[in-house]
Order: structure tokens, then sequence, then C-alpha cells
């Protein structure tokens, strides 16, 4: 006990003296556009540092570039998607790329006791998926495109929502398998 | 101690009225603690920027709410510390503080300059000493005896049981105090 109060002494002592960190330069300058922006009315959200917005925007430049060389010859199933509406073209790519993070966090969570659990997921996605496709290729042949385009969306917000059952589950699993052994948690 | 300047007070009342260069003097007044709050807890300078002047834009519409129980200074640092605990977790969660980050970090620290007077140094021996804690530990001793926080409040914060709260941070002080011994502080 006597050397908790030590620490507590040592930092009753310095207080005052912990803040000798100052954020890098500009900072005040980029603050101030923040609140412009947010005094206009363009209350977009920049949660991510800018650098990250960024490597954002590579990789889609990337992603239809890439594209564009894959699949000149013959029109793809997306990219006929696309044509028939731009908007659902977007917004898929937008959820693929999210989904496919997911699935890259979730494939790190893997350990032997959430294995299970996690390869069963993936198979669940796999078949979204396959339904996705079979969705998508009605839209193409000419179908109802408000009721398909609005499946689509749901599909992947389905897997999304898996997603996250799935990863707070296993969290779960993890914080319990800490509790256990060491009777401490955060 | 819930007693404001009058000059904040009429600061903050002009900044309820969206007025911007009230706005920047409140920022300017408390960015640095809001920051170096935020920078113990999260750890990334680029991060910990963004958590704070995002703290500051939802105080600020938030602002009708503050009804000065706490002074305004609290009242925005409980907001900073939600914020960088929540980003905390989500770090936690993708492992995005890789060893090299940290390793990197110490070095960085290592260079500042030390022209300050012997406390900021010594502070600063004690941070560079906490960063090598568990995460977990670093973050309850923060906010226990650096933010002042009783056992009740941070079980609130990070979301725990007051009795694991306790035990976290007496086994944290623990690890902090072999590790300042080991580093003769």
């Amino acid at each position: 006990m006597k050397e908790d109060e030590n620490i507590e002494a040592l930092f009753e002592s310095l207080a005052g003296s912990f803040d000798g960190e100052s954020p890098l330069e500009g900072h005040r300058d980029r603050f101030l556009s923040r609140l412009q922006e947010e005094a206009t009315g363009r209350t977009k959200r920049r949660e991510n540092p800018w650098w990250r917005n960024l490597s954002i925007a590579a990789t889609i430049a990337l992603l239809l570039a890439s594209s564009v060389f894959l699949f000149r010859s013959e029109p793809s199933l997306e990219s006929q998607v696309a044509e028939i509406s731009p908007q659902a073209s977007e917004t898929t790519r937008h959820f693929a790329g999210l989904v496919s993070l997911q699935i890259r966090e979730l494939e790190q969570m893997s350990t032997p006791e959430t294995k299970p659990l996690i390869d069963d997921t993936l198979t669940q996605l796999e078949l979204l998926d396959t339904d996705y496709k079979k969705l998508e290729r009605d839209l193409i042949q000419g179908g109802d495109s408000k009721l398909i385009l609005s499946a689509m969306i749901t599909n992947f917000q389905t897997r999304i929502d898996l997603l996250r059952e799935v990863m707070e589950r296993v969290e779960e699993v993890k914080q319990f398998k800490n509790e256990n052994y060491e009777n401490t948690t955060i | 101690m819930s007693h404001e300047s009058t000059d904040t007070k009429v600061l903050l009342r002009a900044c309820l009225a969206g007025d911007q260069s009230a706005q920047m003097k409140i920022y300017d007044q408390y960015y640095r603690a809001m920051f170096n709050t935020s920078l113990r807890i999260v750890k990334d300078p680029a991060e910990a920027e963004d958590i704070m002047q995002e703290s500051f834009l939802s105080a600020f519409t938030k602002l009708k709410s503050f009804k000065g129980e706490v002074t305004f200074g609290a009242w925005l640092k409980r907001i900073v510390i939600n914020n960088s605990i929540y980003h905390y977790r989500k770090q936690q969660k993708m492992q995005e503080v890789g060893l090299e980050s940290v390793m990197y970090k110490v070095e960085d620290y290592d260079e500042a300059p030390t022209d300050h007077g012997s406390t900021e140094r010594m502070a600063q021996k004690v941070l560079e000493t906490m960063k090598q804690l568990k995460n977990s530990y670093r973050v309850s001793l923060t906010l226990h005896l650096i933010e002042g926080y009783d056992y009740e409040e941070i079980s609130e914060i990070m979301d725990i049981s007051y009795g694991n709260c306790r035990t976290l941070i007496s086994r944290a002080k623990e690890s902090l105090r072999k590790k300042l011994t080991a580093h003769q502080l």
C-alpha cells in the first residue's frame, strides 16, 4: 500500500506537467476549416484523417482501372449492372469493400475456439453472394428493377449485419477466455 | 469549483450563438489539454488530433445541453475521453497499433527537446514508461492518476465492473511501479 501512495504522490507532484505534446503544425487551420464546413451545413463526417480518405480513393481508382483492363473484351455482370443503374453499382462497390474488409478482420480473429463459427459465417456469406449474383442476372434480363435493386441492398445489409453479429460473438468468446485465464478483463 | 471565469462564460454564450471567432478562442484555450488527454489514450498523434477536433465540434453543437454543473473544461474533457475510448476500442479490435509504431514513437520522444524544467522532464519520462505498459493498464492509469477520475467513473468510462476496475488499477500501479524502479525514476 505504501508503494501505491508513492505512485500517487509522484503523480501529484507532476500534476499539470503532463500536457507536453502539441498537435502537428496547422491544426488550427484544419480546425477552422472543419468549423466552417459545419457552419455552411456541409456536415460531412471527417472521422478519418485525410490520408486515409486518400488511400480509399486510390484503392477505388485502382479497382476501377484494373476492372477496365480485365473486362474490356467482355462486359462483365458488374459493368452491365452499372449501365442499368450507375447508382447501384456505386453502392455495390462501397458495400463490397466494407464486407471484404470485415471478412479479413474476422479471419484475423480466428482462434481454435471460434474457428467453427467463423467458417460457418464464411459459408453463409458465400451463399448470400450467390444469391446476389442471381439478382444481378435478373436485373440485366430486365426484371422489376426497383424490387431487385432493393433486394440487392438488403442482401448486402444482411451480410454486414451477419458479420457484425459474428464479430461480437467472437469478441465475447475471447473475453470469456481471458476472464477464465486471468480474471481481469477490459 | 464549477465557476467559470466571466470571460469563458461570455465566450460560451457567443459560441452558442454560432460565433466562429468565439469558438476559435475556446479552441485555443483548451486544445492543448484535450489533445494530450486523447493522445495518452489512443497514442497516435494524427488520431488524437482528429478526435480532439471532432470533440470540439460536437461540444459546440451540444452546447445547449451544458448546464454548468461542472466546468466547461471538465465537460469537454469527458467528451474527449469518451471519443478516445471509442477509438481505443476500435484500435484494439483492429490491432492497428503494431509493435513497430510503438517502438518508433518511443524513439521520437527520446529525441524530443528536454530543455524544460525537471518536472516536465520527469513527467515525460513517466508518460514514456506508461506507454510500455499493457494498453488497459495505460488507459486506466491515465484516467485515474492524471485525469483524476475515481473508480466508479472509470468503470463507467471503460465499461467494466467496479471490482474489475479496482483490480485493474491496482495491478497497473504495481506494474508501473516496477517499471519505474527499473528505470531508476
